[in-house]
C-alpha cells in the first residue's frame, strides 16, 4: 500500500508490560530458627515460571526489621547444576522494606528450573506477627520479570516465652475484697510503641 | 485510532509493533469498531508479516475525519521484560490500494 492517508509520527505509542505473577506453589521460604529476633539461615526455593534471563537477578523482599547481617553470605545451587556456587548480596533497606538483592551469573535458564538459595544470618521479625515475603526476578539490567504475589507466602516465629508473676499487694485476700495485684513481665524481645501486653 | 482525514471504501490500517513485541505471520484474528458503527465491514482481514500488521477492508462506506477507529487484535506477544517498548506506529490508507 502507497500514500498513507494519516499516520502516528505526532504521537508516541509504547507499552510498558507488567511482571508475570508467578503461582503461588513456585515459591517457598524456610529457616534453620523459627525463633523471634535470632539471626539464622534463610532458604528460598524458587521454580522459574517462564524463564530466567542471562545474568539475571533474583531480589527477596523482607520486612524493615528483618535485617540482614553484614556477615551473611550466599550460595545456591539449581536443579540443573547441584554444585553449589556462591552469589553476590546485596542489601538495601528503606522504610516499608528490607531488599536483599542477587546477582547471579548464569545462561539464561528454562521453565522449572529450580533455584534453592541459602542466605545465612538474617534477623527473624520480632514478633509472632506473619510476615510476608516476595521474590522478583528482574534482566542484568533490572527490568521485573516475575514476582511471587506479595501476600502468597508468610512466616510465623515461635516468640520466646515471656516470664511474668503476679502477686497481690494486699494481705487481705478475702473473697469478695477488692485489692491490687502487681504483674511484673520480662519479655523476650525489644517491645515497639504498638505492641500491646495481655493478661 | 482517530482519523484526521476522510477514509474510503475498503480503508486499510497498517499497523507497525515495536522490534520485541512479536505476533505470529499470517492470518490474525480481529475484532473492529467505528464511531460510525454502520461503515463497519462484514468483511475485515487482518495479516501479519514480521512486525507489521496489515488490517484491510475496514469500512463499508466513506468515512468522515475524526472517526474512532478501535482494534481488537489477539495474539500478539508482550516483551519478555517490564521494560518500555520502542514506539508503535501506523498509517491508515484511504482504499484497498
Amino acid at each position: 500500500m502507497t500514500n498513507p492517508v494519516d499516520d502516528s509520527s505526532t504521537y508516541s505509542l509504547t507499552m510498558t508490560p507488567s511482571a508475570i505473577t508467578i503461582p503461588n506453589s513456585y515459591f517457598a521460604v524456610t529457616r534453620a530458627d523459627t525463633t523471634n529476633m535470632k539471626y539464622t539461615t534463610y532458604t528460598f526455593t524458587y521454580r522459574v515460571f517462564t524463564s530466567f534471563p542471562a545474568n539475571g537477578i533474583i531480589t527477596l523482599v523482607l520486612p524493615t526489621s528483618m535485617i540482614v547481617s553484614s556477615a551473611a553470605n550466599a550460595t545456591y545451587t539449581l536443579s540443573s547444576n547441584t554444585t553449589n556456587q556462591t552469589v553476590s548480596i546485596t542489601n538495601a533497606t528503606n522504610s516499608t522494606s528490607n531488599s536483599i538483592m542477587l546477582t547471579f551469573t548464569t545462561g539464561t535458564l528454562p521453565a522449572n528450573t529450580i533455584f534453592t538459595i541459602v542466605v545465612s544470618n538474617i534477623l527473624n521479625y520480632y514478633s509472632y506477627k506473619p510476615i510476608n515475603i516476595q521474590l522478583i526476578t528482574s534482566s542484568s539490567d533490572g527490568f521485573a520479570i516475575e514476582q511471587s504475589n506479595a501476600g502468597a507466602f508468610s512466616l510465623i516465629n515461635d516468640i520466646s516465652d515471656a516470664t511474668i508473676t503476679a502477686s497481690d499487694s494486699n494481705t487481705n485476700t478475702m473473697n469478695g475484697n477488692s485489692i491490687a495485684y502487681s504483674f511484673a513481665i520480662r519479655t523476650p524481645s525489644v517491645l515497639y510503641s504498638t505492641d500491646m501486653v495481655s493478661i | 485510532m482517530q482519523t484526521n482525514n476522510p477514509l474510503g471504501v475498503g480503508a486499510a490500517v497498517v499497523i507497525t509493533l515495536p522490534t520485541n513485541v512479536t505476533i505470529s505471520g499470517g492470518s490474525c484474528n480481529i475484532s473492529a469498531s467505528l464511531s460510525s458503527t454502520s461503515s463497519l465491514s462484514s468483511g475485515i482481514a487482518c495479516n501479519a508479516n514480521g512486525q507489521t500488521i496489515n488490517i484491510t477492508n475496514i469500512s463499508s462506506t466513506i468515512l468522515a475525519a475524526n472517526t474512532t477507529i478501535t482494534l481488537n487484535i489477539s495474539g500478539i506477544t508482550n516483551p519478555a521484560i517490564t521494560k518500555a517498548t520502542n514506539t508503535f506506529s501506523y498509517q491508515t490508507y484511504y482504499g484497498t490500494g
